[in-house]
């Protein structure tokens, strides 16, 4: 069963959750150890070109290898992103699954020459487990933008019954603040204000 | 009688032949008689050489003999893969040791040689040479040796085993600049930010700035690497300031432009600093020069590079080490990668040290004995493939006089595959080296030999490039400048080691160094001027010489970088950028500092990881810039 997720909307018109927003971690996926279950099946995968996506680079589409060996993969949909710079970092021990990221929607589908998997690409880490640490990449996406984690064993079979942990970390900006800039801090400041004054209007109206 | 007599004859043939196998020499096991009969001939070859011959490396000597249609010796016609880099138009590069001069320069050109650089200061040229007119400037009187061109090596991990300099190309700089125009083009609706090293938050830097302010400002940092071809797109896309620089290029390039991602590292850690770049890979003395320049030029306070020479003294400062030497005594701080080469808490480790342990003689090698690794075993075995091996003994630079050779077999040990002969008898560096472009096998059989009258001496045998393993490995892999008497080698740890949210470091077990980062620690025999430290005393065995933490410190790699090709950035060449820029957040909070103070303030608020206290792997541990620039504003 694909798994969702709806991160947490900052709706601005209550000092109250201004403040809340400000107190929002930064993780807004967290797996756990999961064993992996498979979701779908893709043909082929993403060529680990040993460049990972990281914010300030489009990373061009690296190309797909293996196909058209069907290959298990499992999802998970994060949607209202309530900003824009996303780390994904995939801890596997194993070193038997890949990752990546797509907007809105993943579908592989057994049609060369990319069989699916550069439609919606937004990035990857260019390697599996290196040196031992958990792969991580970065995508910037627009805020409100639904986002696909894509899953993957890199050989046949070779995912079943192993784990991994998916860490998905959203950021404000590309200096990994996990507030607002005073800059759109004023203008959600304005708004509270503007919608507070409206509301006070219309009640004396 | 005559049974008596038949029994003691048969009972002492027995017992001759029983004695026999006993008294065997390992040899035979070890090395079968025709391989020895091969070194042999190999070190007789070398005894016949002629003056001028005695003044090359031993790789050139086997390419000149061949080139001539010579044998090398009677059984070894020739060593196909001397591991030589030998362009067609101007032939083989090598380092000239001599007195220079402009006569020397215009000789080298009139044999149709092409000098790289030259610095009289340390008496020394990098060029190209025709190899058949190697032997008639190695007679000169100016010259007093001819080698193979030392190997430069950068500490970044992952690159290719034999990947000794990467051509990315001129063009791909100009290309990469094309996103970048285009989301300016699209309006800043679509720009997409600059790429920052994940070390602003496990080192806790976003801290130290946000809390005292602490931004590098009025620190100069001077970066040595490769190149740095991609420091107009990063200034372009914010990833480097504007004043950026480049004052040193390298020769002969393109490079892979890791100096600009070690710059990226410590503007995005201390965004105040002035950044300079000089490359250290035109050769030794270029290096140490460039190294000099940056201080006395430009001013650096702090300098920081991730570059390895495969020749640089093990048990002494050689020349690059004696410029670190020179900018720190003028104030300067020097952070240098410690090295990938890996350690033996990981089983990694790509050296093995110890003292010269006669393995017996062999009438087959007469005037010779071979070292005994481990009971009676006389090789090394490499478990996997190498680059290069280096063999060092503590004998000072420019003044060897024990002489001791280096030899590599098959798997079988019955025939020599590759050989390093260089004479030592007074004025050479103790130093042997193998290095075919096609790298050694796994499972060959390394052998060291002395020659008769050389004194026991410690060895450290190391393979430069790739992941050598041998079947003998111990600790010590930092070597070199990277390890130098006064500079600060930095160990690597994963940013996300600890698993999780990206986070300040929590430190402990939590956050081991990386499996490939060297470890220490590191003895020297030696002062940089060739004076022993403990006279009469130059064996481990006997605690001669002088042991130094190293590394001194660990920082964070695996990170992100806007540098085609450098995301992620792992190796220890990722970690010394992120240590000197938390050097530049203290000094710029604090200008009085010296630079003493500094390193106090950074190892003494370290994170201990690895073993308890200070530790082969991680030195003090892992530095963190909230809590050295608090120390020294309290």
């Amino acid at each position: 069963m694909m798994r969702i997720v709806s991160a947490f909307k900052f709706v601005g018109w209550s000092p109250a959750l201004l403040l809340a927003g400000f107190a929002h971690a930064g993780v807004i996926l967290d797996t756990g150890v999961v064993t992996f279950s498979p979701t779908g099946t893709q043909f082929g995968r993403i060529s680990r070109d040993g460049n990972a996506s990281v914010w300030g680079v489009m990373k061009p589409f690296p190309g797909v290898i293996n196909a058209p060996t069907a290959l298990a993969e499992e999802t998970f949909t994060i949607h209202n992103l309530d900003r824009g710079f996303l780390q994904i970092s995939l801890d596997d021990p194993a070193a038997v699954f890949f990752d990546a990221a797509y907007r809105n929607s993943f579908n592989p589908v057994n049609v060369s020459p990319n069989f699916g998997l550069d439609v919606n690409y937004l990035g990857d880490p260019g390697n599996s487990q290196p040196a031992g640490n958990p792969s991580a990449f970065q995508i910037v996406v627009p805020v409100n933008s639904t986002v696909v984690i894509n899953v993957n064993e890199v050989s046949p079979g070779g995912g079943t019954g192993h784990q991994f942990e998916l860490l998905v970390e959203g950021f404000y900006d590309s200096s990994f603040s996990e507030v607002p800039e005073p800059s759109a801090l004023l203008l959600a400041s304005g708004g509270v204000v503007l919608l507070s004054f409206l509301r006070y209007r219309r009640r004396k109206a | 009688m005559f049974q008596k007599r038949n029994s003691l004859l048969a009972s002492t043939a027995i017992a001759g032949m029983l004695g026999s196998l006993l008294l065997r020499p390992a040899y035979s096991q070890d090395i079968s008689d025709t391989a020895l009969q091969q070194i042999k001939e190999l070190l007789d070859e070398k005894n016949s050489r002629t003056a001028p011959q005695q003044k090359l490396g031993s790789q050139l000597v086997y390419a000149i003999k061949t080139a001539n249609g010579q044998p090398i010796t009677p059984s070894l016609p020739s060593f196909p893969d001397t591991g030589l880099s030998i362009s067609a138009v101007n032939g083989v590069l090598v380092d000239i040791k001599g007195s220079v001069s402009p006569d020397l320069v215009s000789a080298i050109g009139q044999v149709g040689g092409q000098v790289i650089s030259a610095s009289p200061a340390y008496g020394s040229i990098r060029a190209r040479v025709p190899l058949l007119a190697i032997e008639g400037l190695a007679a000169r009187a100016d010259v007093a040796r001819i080698k193979p061109a030392s190997l430069p090596k950068l500490q970044r991990s992952g690159q290719a085993a034999l990947s000794r300099r990467k051509a990315a190309g001129a063009d791909a700089w100009r290309g990469q600049l094309i996103p970048f125009q285009l989301t300016k083009l699209l309006g800043t609706a679509f720009f997409i930010g600059a790429t920052t090293t994940q070390g602003v938050v496990t080192h806790a830097a976003n801290t130290a700035r946000a809390t005292y302010g602490a931004s590098g400002a009025g620190v100069k940092v001077g970066v040595l690497s490769d190149s740095a071809e991609a420091i107009p797109l990063l200034i372009g896309t914010g990833d480097l300031p504007p004043d950026a620089l480049n004052v040193a290029d390298i020769i002969g390039g393109p490079g892979t432009s890791e100096g600009s991602a070690m710059m990226e590292i410590v503007y995005d850690m201390a965004p105040g600093v002035k950044l300079f770049f000089a490359s250290a890979f035109n050769g030794e003395a270029s290096f140490a020069q460039n190294i000099l320049n940056l201080r006395n030029i430009y001013g650096c306070d702090i300098i920081v590079d991730d570059v390895t020479y495969s020749d640089e003294g093990v048990f002494q400062d050689t020349i690059i080490a004696q410029a670190v030497d020179a900018v720190t005594a003028s104030g300067a701080l020097y952070f240098s990668s410690a090295g990938n080469a890996g350690n033996i808490t990981s089983g990694t480790s790509t050296a093995w040290e110890g003292d010269f342990n006669p393995g017996g003689t062999s009438t087959l090698i007469p005037g010779y004995t071979l070292h005994n690794f481990f009971g009676g075993q006389l090789f090394n075995r490499l478990l996997t493939a190498a680059g290069v091996l280096d063999l060092q003994w503590s004998d000072p630079f420019g003044a060897s006089s024990n002489d001791y050779d280096l030899f590599v077999l098959n798997s079988g040990g019955t025939a020599v595959t590759f050989s390093s002969t260089d004479i030592q008898n007074g004025t050479q560096d103790p130093i042997e080296e193998i290095g075919p472009a096609s790298g050694i096998p796994a499972n060959s059989r390394v052998v060291i030999a002395a020659k008769t009258g050389a004194q026991t001496r410690a060895l450290h045998l190391d393979a430069f490039f790739g992941d050598g393993r041998f079947q003998f490995a111990t600790s010590g892999n930092t070597f070199g400048h990277n390890a130098g008497t006064t500079t600060v080698g930095v160990a690597a740890v994963a940013w996300n080691s600890a698993r999780g949210v990206t986070r300040p470091f929590p430190g402990g077990a939590l956050n081991p160094t990386e499996i490939f980062s060297s470890d220490g620690p590191r003895r020297i025999f030696y002062s940089a001027n060739g004076a022993p430290i403990t006279p009469g005393n130059l064996l481990i065995g006997t605690n001669g010489g002088q042991v130094l933490i190293k590394p001194d410190i660990a920082a964070a790699d695996g990170v992100s970088a806007r540098t085609p090709g450098f995301s992620p950035f792992f190796g220890t060449s990722a970690a010394s950028p992120h240590a000197a820029a938390i050097a530049a957040l203290v000094k710029s909070a604090k200008p009085s500092l010296t630079a003493a103070q500094i390193y106090n303030a950074m190892t003494s608020t370290a994170l201990d990881i690895r073993g308890p206290g200070i530790d082969r792997d991680s030195g003090y541990g892992l530095v963190m810039a909230d809590k050295s620039v608090a120390m020294e504003l309290q």
